[in-house]
């Protein structure tokens, strides 16, 4: 495919952004810890400018990738720092940008060990920027790694929940994950007849057979399937999401289990088509199984993250089931819906994060009344959630709606079934938001503060991002279409 | 006859006669350390100017080329860093610090030679030579309930071993009649489909694997390592696997590659070994039985890039094998500066490491990262070149295996970090001070794990064109 | 049809009608939801504007030919293309100036009603959210469109129902109505997807033109798609079998239950019954459907009513009766009989609970016996209003619902289904009945302490209020006396709606009026004998027959069927088994295998303990093995 190279590179300064962060941090003292809130800040902060301006200059008449940066890295294995971003990653990076300043400004209260803390945050945002922009599979996997091996010590330090086991459990399966991952990479450059890892490249011609891309795709779809809490490789997903720390949670559940479903776009759709269409079916099953699911589990929990956990486990379900349609509005939903869910799914850890902050609790049967006692806060977690049940005018109802659409054509058993979902999909949120928020407010919570400015601030512009995609989707959609159309034009 | 090329090997030869001196003298420790750290040096700066030189000598016995030259400059920088390590050589008598020395020096010299040598009767010489010295070495340690039993374990197991191996040798020379690896490089590949043939090699091989400590010669490794004084459990376990690799190398490359049954053979140690190695360790609470067990595990990925016979394969081995000696040289130093009185280090004695002392914390985190092969990390880059040489040669499960085992030694090595950065400790210990060489040490290890996981090129360059000397 | 090219100002004007509202929500509840008052002043002044702009568009367009259609396009994803637009023609004008007027009298109302409530202000921008929605959900030009703010009217819904959160039944209502109108909208997606899919558009013009549709569907498709879509209006509607969550909406505020689940939003599942009127008559199957549930639902409801002592239970029953009887007008083959008893029944049902709303405010209870006792009947205006509505809900000339009702009466008889008609005249009877037992009730309460009536119970009630409130009323009641007589120009006016079937004119049956109002007659007479005169013992004779009695007063066990089949099949079935499943299969699996591992670790380890012998043979026997495996393993 054809690209020319930018005059400034905008992505790597990106990255360096993280960098100096991090090393700002490290070099701060341990004991300054605002210092250190306040230099995280601005570096998250620059990330977030930064991405927004390329979201906006991305030339869209031109579409196919800009930005684009390369530079031969290890030439014996064919391998380059070859960098660039098209309509799927803009997208993932502005989410990534917002999610990041978001959840650095949301745990501005925290105090224990808080130089480790925004140093392994920011380690792993840089891992993420690398994997969205990445066009290179060495790298791809590189950074995927990079994004995943700080979540151990973040959720075994500073979580609350069983932490040690849920971070253990978390750590050894997203790694089993990318355990898969490796192999296929190397199975499809080895097989690839040109000893590179160079994403384009590969995707040049038929370099590989039906049959290795069955095999390829699969090992792909579940490695990056296990990160994208596709069922049954979901149960990570809760137990990790209730034992990490509000920040994390945000990050994970909002950012990385993006990594999962982008990485099942990039690395399995771009290079194996044939094996998606072979295991397209699988994937509507797995999807489809997902959402109802998750619905159902949802139901029944206990504790307002599994809660939120287990609506992961549905909103990505609808994900999956956009990629396996293998039609452009299915892949345009798709991704569209990646960013929803982030945007709302952090909105919800974060709000989550601040009522356990106060009340000290998360089981769902202690709480209650809140909307009395904090009605700026659980303002925030209503409309999380009423992002999550998919009402009009709030971001995931165009990516539920094109969805569905592409899937009902596709398939229709799996679209009528994850249509029904919704109906049950209300009941599950509202009973949660019922059982907190609303009811008489509670005397042992009387004393507690409304949410202060500083700590609006995030979940204020996460709320304005979902507005303002709810009632303006054309923003996004343009900007995935081009990418997608590039996608399936090129068959 | 050109001496010139002996440098390294005569710089060590001299260090260990000083120290045969020394040893018979009144001992002074501080005296031997420095005396032993610039001698180390010496070698170093020896090996690294005589890299890119070669040449036969003593009529083609002993030969010096690229491939012999680097594996002797990653000795001697290994070498160095062990007798860096010993600057209060804890766990062996102050009175017999010379000795310790001494028998430092014959083994590198011995595995040094090892890498030249292309005579199977020097082969021999200089593996047996070298394997004494370590039985001495763990010996040393100073409270017998380990140095007794574990060093006659452990010579054991050697002897046997060898026992093996001279079987395997004498098969091969019957086969074929030759002694000399450019001789047998000659016949063997023709007679590779000959059971016999491949059976000698095999038995030949054993010696070597005893060395590399893959499954079934491994048994000495666990008891040798706990047993050995902790310096000397560094040495035998960074060290002596970079000698053993270049070895097997050169025996491996003698098949030239049209041997299916020995890789089949090869094949079967390599997964029972990363298997064996892997579920062990998880089973540890002891620091250097666990590094014991995942010795043996990474001897089965080193035998992974090896059996696939390919240049690709050799070069990864290689490259893993500098790896290797990086990675577990840096978990040996931390563990030889928490365990400050020589004492065998249990994992939980770890605890609140980070706040005793950051930097070895944040090293030996590198290092468990890095054998556990996640990127960005020198680790990592070894593992991806054996995937892709195995993948060139088909072997997709080979490599879904050796991912498998990935997984599960990473519980044991974050079990090992989570000790070092979240368990708190029942006391409250003093931080752990280093001096400024140390503390550089340190840096520089991070600094190779991280630098060279992020770019490799120029060591990977080197790797590949030394093992076009291989045939 | 061709869509005659709009004109800029009309478009203009009704934009601005719509966004107004939003705005409004907008800026109440970003800044002034803390300042009462202000927030109050800014919505009912957006209200109001919409109002005028409503008047001024139904003078602008009385003479319209064809229908103005704006679009736009809001968003493109490969194939589709989703659009967004205004479409006026008379039947969206006639609702839209129906809603405008309701919610702007009702905001009115709720000065008086709503004072001193501590949620003063997001009382009123809910209440605008909800005036933007379901006026743009009037004037939607695409089907999607109008599900759209379907959703978004029922989230409205959702807030205002439990306004006063703190209440557990409140919230538990709220949820309630939001899940069971979301189970009809699941079935209205599908059937729209279907029909996108199908169609391509989903434009109403297309919808409702025979032609295109008969062209692209076969009718199979036809009537399964148009039943999907007549879910969504069953659930909106509330009408059988999903009528229970209307009456638990009624634990909103009262105004509330004026605007939205009398007057606007429930009416808003008929509303798009008769927008989409031509297509649903392309199935003969979802027109009987739609008869069959709309009697069903009627029976039911007015029989529900008969036993209620809570005032607004009484007229939300009798809204979903009303709700019913409008459908079967629909179902019959007229579109005008519809929507006329929409409009009608809109201002009528709108001063019947506003009237409730003020007997509540001053005696501070629901229970109509309680409020005669209380002296009700001192408040004259509600009391007069109620009469007035009641008449007008029991058809009583020359009240507005009189004509409406007539007319579905006559198109029942004409359509030939006579068991419908007789369901008509009975539920006639019995609405006639019920209300009037309301009044009776109110009017000669037993035991009467006449006792000056309670004042302010819930701290509402302060001077200023009253005239907000009465004055609407009184404007309500007007409407309800004069509508009537509008009848041929409404016809005339909504007769040019281009529904792709000409509107059959019924065949005047001159003995219906009277026949109507005889039955009307007897039925107050009843109501009379058993609660207005002096020895009446004000038990119905429904009361005196326990079955029946329990029956009715248990809403036919309808709620107690749902509530237990969301247990036993959701919660307790397949919530709980996915969940076991979840924690002993999956995740079960996948910690037996961590841990067993484990446990094979420490095997391992175990060899490698123990003496040094047995290591020895161990290695001997794997190098003999190994020497085996590679000489005769292949």
């Amino acid at each position: 495919m054809a690209y020319q190279l930018a005059d400034f590179p905008f992505l790597t300064t990106l990255l360096l952004c993280c960098v100096a962060g991090l090393l700002a941090i490290l070099a701060t003292p341990a004991k300054h810890t605002r210092a250190i809130k306040i230099v995280s800040a601005v570096f998250s902060g620059l990330t977030l400018v930064i991405s927004i301006y390329l979201f906006i200059a991305y030339d869209q008449q031109a579409g196919g990738y800009q930005f684009v940066e390369r530079v031969a890295w290890i030439p014996a294995l064919g391998i380059a720092y070859f960098n660039g971003v098209d309509g799927f990653a803009l997208p993932m990076l502005l989410l990534t940008g917002i999610v990041f300043f978001t959840a650095v400004l949301t745990c501005w209260e925290m105090e224990l060990r808080v130089k480790e803390f925004f140093a392994l945050i920011f380690l792993l945002v840089t891992g993420v920027f690398g994997l969205f922009m990445s066009l290179d599979l060495f790298f791809i996997f590189v950074w995927f790694d990079v994004s995943l091996f700080p979540m151990y010590l973040l959720i075994a330090i500073w979580g609350s929940t069983r932490k040690e086991y849920g971070a253990m459990k978390l750590t050894l399966y997203l790694l089993a994950g990318s355990a898969l991952i490796l192999p296929a990479i190397v199975y499809l450059v080895v097989h690839s007849g040109a000893m590179t890892f160079d994403l384009l490249v590969l995707m040049e011609g038929d370099r590989f057979t039906p049959a290795q891309q069955r095999i390829a795709f699969l090992l792909l779809y579940i490695g990056f399937g296990i990160l994208a809490g596709v069922f049954p490789f979901h149960t990570w997903s809760p137990v990790g999401h209730v034992a990490a720390p509000t920040a994390v949670s945000m990050i994970h559940a909002g950012v990385l289990m993006k990594i999962g479903a982008f990485g099942i776009l990039r690395v399995g759709i771009f290079l194996c088509p044939e094996g998606w269409q072979y295991w397209a079916p699988l994937m509507a099953v797995l999807a489809t199984c997902g959402i109802v699911y998750g619905t159902f589990v949802g139901l029944n929990q206990t504790d307002l993250k599994y809660v939120i956990g287990y609506s992961s486990v549905a909103h990505m379900g609808i994900v999956g089931l956009g990629l396996s349609t293998m039609t452009i509005d299915g892949l345009n939903g798709a991704v569209f819906q990646m960013f929803a869910h982030g945007i709302m799914t952090a909105l919800f850890f974060s709000s989550v994060g601040y009522i356990y902050d106060r009340t000290h609790t998360k089981a769902i049967a202690e709480l209650g009344g809140l909307s009395r006692i904090m009605p700026r806060a659980t303002t925030f977690f209503i409309l999380a959630a009423l992002t999550g049940i998919g009402v009009p005018c709030l971001a995931s109802f165009w990516g539920e709606l094109v969805v569905f659409m592409s899937c009902v054509r596709v398939y229709p058993v799996a679209g009528a079934l994850a249509i029904g979902a919704l109906a049950v999909g209300a009941l599950f949120m509202l009973r949660v938001v019922q059982k907190t928020c609303y009811g008489p407010p509670l005397k042992k919570f009387a004393g507690l503060k409304d949410i202060t400015a500083t700590l609006a601030v995030p979940r204020i512009i996460l709320a304005s991002v979902i507005v303002l995609f709810g009632l303006f989707p054309g923003l996004l959609f343009d900007m995935i279409n081009t990418a997608t159309m590039q996608l399936i034009g090129l068959r | 006859m050109n001496w010139i090329l002996l440098t390294p090997e005569l710089t060590l030869l001299l260090a260990a006669a000083l120290f045969l001196v020394l040893a018979c003298l009144k001992p002074d420790p501080r005296r031997d350390y420095q005396l032993a750290v610039t001698m180390a040096a010496f070698a170093v700066a020896a090996a690294t100017a005589c890299a890119t030189m070669s040449g036969d000598l003593f009529n083609h016995v002993y030969r010096v080329d690229l491939f012999s030259q680097v594996f002797k400059a990653l000795l001697a920088i290994g070498f160095f860093l062990v007798i860096f390590l010993c600057d209060d050589f804890q766990g062996v008598a102050p009175s017999h610090h010379g000795e310790g020395y001494f028998l430092l020096a014959v083994c590198t010299l011995s595995m040094m030679m090892l890498a030249s040598a292309v005579h199977l009767l020097a082969i021999v010489l200089a593996l047996e030579l070298s394997s004494y010295s370590l039985y001495i070495l763990v010996f040393l340690r100073q409270d017998h309930r380990w140095g007794m039993i574990t060093g006659l374990r452990y010579f054991l197991v050697g002897a046997s071993a060898s026992a093996i191996m001279l079987f395997g040798l004498a098969i091969i020379y019957g086969v074929t009649g030759a002694v000399h690896i450019d001789m047998l490089i000659q016949q063997l590949p023709a007679m590779m489909g000959h059971p016999m043939a491949v059976t000698g090699l095999l038995l030949t091989l054993a010696g070597f694997f005893f060395k590399l400590a893959v499954f079934p010669f491994h048994f000495w490794a666990p008891e040798a390592y706990q047993g050995a004084p902790n310096q000397v459990a560094a040495f035998i376990a960074a060290v002596s696997k970079v000698a053993a690799v270049a070895i097997l190398l050169r025996m491996i490359s003698m098949a030239q590659g049209n041997s299916d049954q020995l890789a089949r053979g090869l094949i079967a140690m390599a997964v029972i070994s990363m298997t064996v190695g892997n579920l062990a360790a998880i089973a540890q609470r002891d620091f250097k039985r666990l590094m014991a067990f995942s010795s043996v595990a990474h001897a089965g990925y080193l035998l992974l890039g090896m059996l696939c016979m390919t240049p690709a394969g050799y070069g990864a081995a290689m490259f893993y094998g500098g790896a290797v000696l990086i990675m577990k040289y840096t978990c040996f130093m931390v563990m030889v500066r928490v365990a400050d009185d020589g004492r065998n280090l249990q994992i939980d004695e770890l605890a609140g490491l980070h706040r005793r002392s950051p930097l070895l914390a944040l090293a030996l985190m590198m290092a468990l990262f890095s054998l556990a092969g996640i990127p960005p990390t020198i680790g990592f880059v070894g593992k991806l070149m054996i995937f892709v040489a195995a993948m060139q040669k088909g072997y997709l499960v080979l490599v879904l295996v050796a991912m498998a085992n990935v997984v599960v030694s990473l519980y044991y090595y974050l079990l090992v970090l989570k000790a070092a950065y979240l368990d708190e400790p029942a006391q409250v210990l003093p931080s752990i001070s280093l001096t400024m060489p140390a503390r550089l040490v340190a840096v520089a290890m991070i600094a190779l794990i991280v630098g060279l996981g992020f770019y490799p090129t120029t060591l990977l360059d080197l790797v590949q064109a030394a093992v076009l000397r291989l045939p | 049809m061709q869509p005659a090219t709009p004109l800029p100002n009309s478009l203009i004007v009704t934009a601005a009608a719509l966004l107004l509202p939003l705005l409004a929500f907008g800026v109440i509840m970003l800044a002034t939801r803390s300042r009462h008052r202000l927030s109050a002043a800014i919505s009912i002044g957006a209200a109001g504007l919409s109002l005028l702009a409503a008047v001024y568009l139904l003078v602008q367009h009385w003479q319209m030919q064809a229908p103005l259609i704006f679009q736009a396009v809001w968003m493109v994803s490969g194939q589709m293309t989703i659009p967004i637009g205004i479409m006026l023609d008379p039947i969206s004008l006639s609702m839209f100036a129906v809603v405008a007027t309701i919610s702007f009298l009702v905001q009115v109302y709720s000065l008086g009603y709503m004072a001193g409530d501590p949620g003063f202000g997001r009382y009123y921008g809910c209440m605008s959210l909800f005036a933007w929605a379901m006026l743009t959900l009037t004037v939607s030009s695409s089907l999607l469109q109008i599900y759209i703010f379907w959703e978004l009217v029922g989230l409205a819904s959702y807030l205002l129902i439990g306004f006063w959160f703190d209440k557990f039944s409140a919230s538990e209502a709220g949820k309630k109505a939001f899940v069971m109108t979301r189970t009809g909208d699941v079935a209205f997606l599908l059937g729209l997807v279907l029909l996108w899919l199908q169609l391509g558009t989903l434009d109403i013009p297309v919808l409702t033109d025979p032609a295109a549709v008969g062209a692209q569907l076969s009718p199979g498709m036809i009537t399964l798609t148009a039943l999907l879509i007549f879910g969504g209006i069953v659930g909106k509607s509330a009408q059988f079998p999903l009528l229970t969550w209307l009456p638990d909406a009624m634990e909103g505020p009262t105004p509330v239950s004026a605007l939205l689940h009398s007057a606007t939003m429930v009416a808003a599942g008929v509303y798009l019954f008769s927008r989409l009127f031509g297509f649903f008559s392309l199935s003969p199957t979802a027109m009987a459907v739609c008869l069959a549930i709309g009697t069903i639902s009627m029976l039911l409801a007015s029989t529900m009513a008969m036993v209620a002592r809570d005032i607004k239970q009484v007229w939300a029953y009798s809204t979903i009766s009303q709700l019913g009887f409008m459908l079967m007008g629909l179902g019959a083959g007229s579109l005008f009989a519809g929507a006329f008893h929409l409009i009608t029944h809109a201002g009528f049902k709108a001063l019947l609970f506003l009237c409730a709303g003020v007997f509540i405010h001053h005696c501070g209870t629901n229970d109509m016996f309680e409020i005669g006792r209380q002296g009700g009947r001192r408040l004259k205006s509600a009391v007069v209003c109620t009469i007035i509505g009641a008449g007008a809900l029991s058809g009583l000339p020359p009240l507005s619902g009189f004509f409406s009702k007539e007319m579905i009466l006559g198109h029942l008889l004409d359509s030939g289904h006579p068991v419908a008609f007789l369901a008509a005249a009975v539920g006639a009877f019995l609405t006639t009945y019920y209300s009037f037992r309301l009044i009776f009730i109110i009017l000669f309460p037993r035991d009467a302490g006449d006792a000056p009536p309670a004042e302010s119970h819930d701290g509402h009630h302060h001077a200023g209020g009253e005239y907000s409130m009465t004055t609407v009323l009184w404007c309500l009641a007007g409407v309800t006396v004069v509508l009537g007589f509008f009848q041929t120009p409404l016809h005339d006016f909504l007769a040019r709606t281009d529904t792709g079937v000409q509107a059959a004119t019924p065949a005047h049956h001159s003995w219906l009026p009277v026949a109507a109002c005889l039955l009307a007659a007897v039925a107050i007479l009843q109501a009379w004998f058993e609660y207005g005169r002096k020895k009446a013992r004000q038990i119905g004779w429904v009361e005196q027959i326990p079955f029946l009695a329990d029956l009715f007063g248990n809403r036919w066990y309808l709620d107690r069927l749902y509530r237990y089949l969301l247990d036993t099949l959701v919660y307790r079935g397949v919530s709980r088994l996915f969940t076991a499943n979840d924690r002993r299969v999956i995740d079960g699996a996948l910690d037996g295998l961590g841990r067993s591992t484990i446990g094979l670790g420490r095997v391992i380890d175990w060899v490698h303990g123990g003496m040094i012998q047995y290591r020895l043979m161990i290695m001997v026997a794997a190098v003999i093995g190994l020497i085996l495996f590679i000489g005769w393993g292949g």
